[in-house]
């Protein structure tokens, strides 16, 4: 937790230009701008994915989870809506919940045995009156004034999303309309949750958000996708960033019928390129359509913790989670859709062999971002990145070789934390 | 058969398996499972919980030598090398479709500048069948208690 003032001494953090093309290094290894994150962002005006309503089906059922470094259980109540608060007792501070899912109608801090409700309220308190009439809780201590804090939740086509800030303004004004449908494509239908994968990475979140929003980086970095002839740079993209912040982003990829770009990739000499390979069992890599424009890739980024995945027909929220400047932890939440025949599900496990921490076309995002994290902890002050692929503004743009979409985060970002441009 | 001569020739094929694995003979891999064999690595808590989403799941000796071939020339990753140590070998169930066997596990990572350390504790549920060759896996289910893996996952355990 940070002491209320301390991050002052960063309101004059020096950024090298305005378009959020040179980023400083610093950024990703400075504790005290982490903490200012946590302040400003997480505890900020913005929302989190927190669950799918489907994990919570019954009254009283509950998953522990975080907000940033705030520890968050979100719950089904009794009246069958849903609730969340934070898991730290309102007497000493203690966790309260320490189970990661479950179903419980109280939930009690075994350091003292206060006991609330699902939804948060403090519902007991031993020896509130005392023993044999001596001692006890204040005459006018009010139950209902030692709640546990209260998470905002709003849920949207049964993804539940959490926001621990007043001033946040309504989930839909905060994806806002070019980003909404992207959210309701997916969730166009009831989903069903089919597990998590985790992993640790040992670098800083925003390296992972710059990856997400780096189209540039899809064919070059994963060479499975060209190794095995199934990405190419010049499928039909899209890059589009919302028009508030800039800070949430959608790219898309949708195979062409003509795709032939085997010689582009020949004629401009790249590595990755090998004609004529093929899986020896490709059936993990067939498609069933599920969507009016069938798109192989969908990677809808919503700041500052929420990414959307559909590849193939593998679908997953993954779930940012910031633990330190050095450190953050990758939670990908896998749904199908309930009406799915046997062979579909079939086909949605077997492909998340594409993404996770084992994933085909994902397992080195975290590698590239640890690459980068253990080469900057020992630069100097000042040191920074340099990104201009695509040059200013190929915001709508149809490209797929640009970085404007990692540039825009910068300056939401910038913003957001006090430095604008 | 003996029971003894049974744990003996089950012991052996777990030893020359995590062998295969910690030389990093890759390609030697997928001989260890019948032509339509299944390996998959799911994570405690899914399986505790009924979730069926794998972290691996490959459904035929044709999917294990992808997996090998990607990691051998596409996937990037930090060079490692896993030790094995396996224990608590019990039959669960023997019949005409084969054996039923659990054990534990434990894998050490050891990254290029020399520090080891705990990448893995788990569980192998497997289905052993005779063939021509020897015991081979019909399946082998690996359910790893570490579900927060360390930064990626490349090679199977």
């Amino acid at each position: 937790m940070s002491i209320p003032g301390a991050s002052s001494a960063l309101d004059d953090f020096p950024w090298p230009s305005s378009d959020g093309g040179e980023v400083p290094y610093a950024v990703f290894t400075s504790q005290a701008i982490f903490e200012r994150e946590q302040e400003r962002i997480y505890r900020g005006p913005t929302w989190h994915f927190l669950a799918l309503a489907d994990e919570l089906r019954k009254p009283g059922d509950f998953k522990s989870t975080f907000i940033g470094t705030t520890p968050v259980v979100v719950t089904r109540t009794r009246d069958d809506d849903i609730a969340a608060w934070v898991n730290r007792c309102a007497h000493r501070g203690a966790m309260v919940c320490r189970e990661l899912r479950g179903n419980a109608r109280a939930h009690r801090c075994v350091y003292h045995q206060w006991a609330y409700d699902e939804r948060g309220r403090l519902r007991g308190v031993p020896f509130q009156k005392g023993l044999n009439d001596k001692t006890g809780m204040p005459a006018d201590f009010n139950m209902a004034e030692h709640g546990l804090p209260l998470v905002r939740v709003e849920e949207h086509r049964g993804v539940v999303f959490g926001s621990l800030s007043q001033a946040a303004p309504s989930l839909a004004d905060y994806l806002g309309p070019r980003m909404l449908p992207w959210l309701d494509r997916i969730f166009h239908k009831p989903v069903e949750y089919l597990g998590c994968t985790r992993q640790y990475a040992k670098s800083n979140w925003k390296l992972y958000y710059e990856n997400v929003k780096d189209p540039y980086h899809a064919s070059l970095l994963h060479l499975f996708h060209t190794t095995f002839n199934i990405y190419r740079s010049n499928m039909r993209g899209r890059s589009v960033m919302d028009d508030g912040l800039g800070v949430h982003s959608i790219i898309t990829t949708t195979p062409q019928e003509d795709d032939d770009t085997a010689g582009d990739y020949q004629k401009h000499d790249i590595a990755t390129y090998r004609a004529g390979l093929k899986l020896a069992d490709p059936s993990m890599l067939e498609v069933r359509r599920e969507f009016e424009e069938q798109t192989s890739n969908n990677i809808h980024t919503l700041f500052p913790s929420t990414v959307i995945q559909q590849i193939h027909n593998t679908m997953a929220v993954r779930q940012v989670l910031p633990k330190s400047a050095g450190e953050f932890e990758l939670v990908f939440h896998f749904f199908g859709y309930q009406d799915d025949d046997v062979a579909l599900r079939r086909l949605r496990l077997k492909q998340a062999n594409l993404a996770g921490p084992a994933g085909y076309i994902s397992m080195e995002d975290t590698e590239a971002t640890e690459l980068v994290q253990r080469a900057i902890e020992s630069c100097a002050a000042g040191d920074s990145s340099y990104m201009a692929m695509g040059g200013a503004d190929g915001d709508g743009g149809t490209s797929l070789i640009s970085e404007h979409m990692i540039r825009g985060f910068w300056r939401g970002y910038r913003n957001m934390m006090g430095w604008g441009a | 058969m003996d029971e003894r001569d049974l744990y003996f020739r089950i012991e052996r094929l777990f030893a020359n398996y995590c062998a295969t694995l910690d030389e990093g003979e890759l390609e030697a891999w997928p001989e260890f499972f019948i032509e339509d064999g299944l390996y998959q690595m799911i994570a405690r808590e899914n399986h505790a919980y009924g979730y069926p989403i794998p972290l691996l799941l490959l459904d035929s000796q044709g999917m294990m030598k992808d997996r090998v071939y990607s990691l051998r020339n596409a996937n990037i990753y930090q060079a490692h090398r896993y030790r094995h140590a396996q224990s608590g070998i019990r039959i669960t169930a023997r019949g005409g479709d084969g054996l039923r066997v659990s054990s534990s596990y434990i894998v050490v990572q050891t990254l290029n500048e020399g520090v080891s350390h705990i990448y893995q504790a788990g569980s192998y549920y497997d289905w052993l069948v005779e063939t021509p060759q020897g015991l081979r896996f019909k399946e082998r289910v690996c359910v790893y208690d570490t579900s927060r893996i360390a930064t990626l996952l490349a090679t199977p355990v």
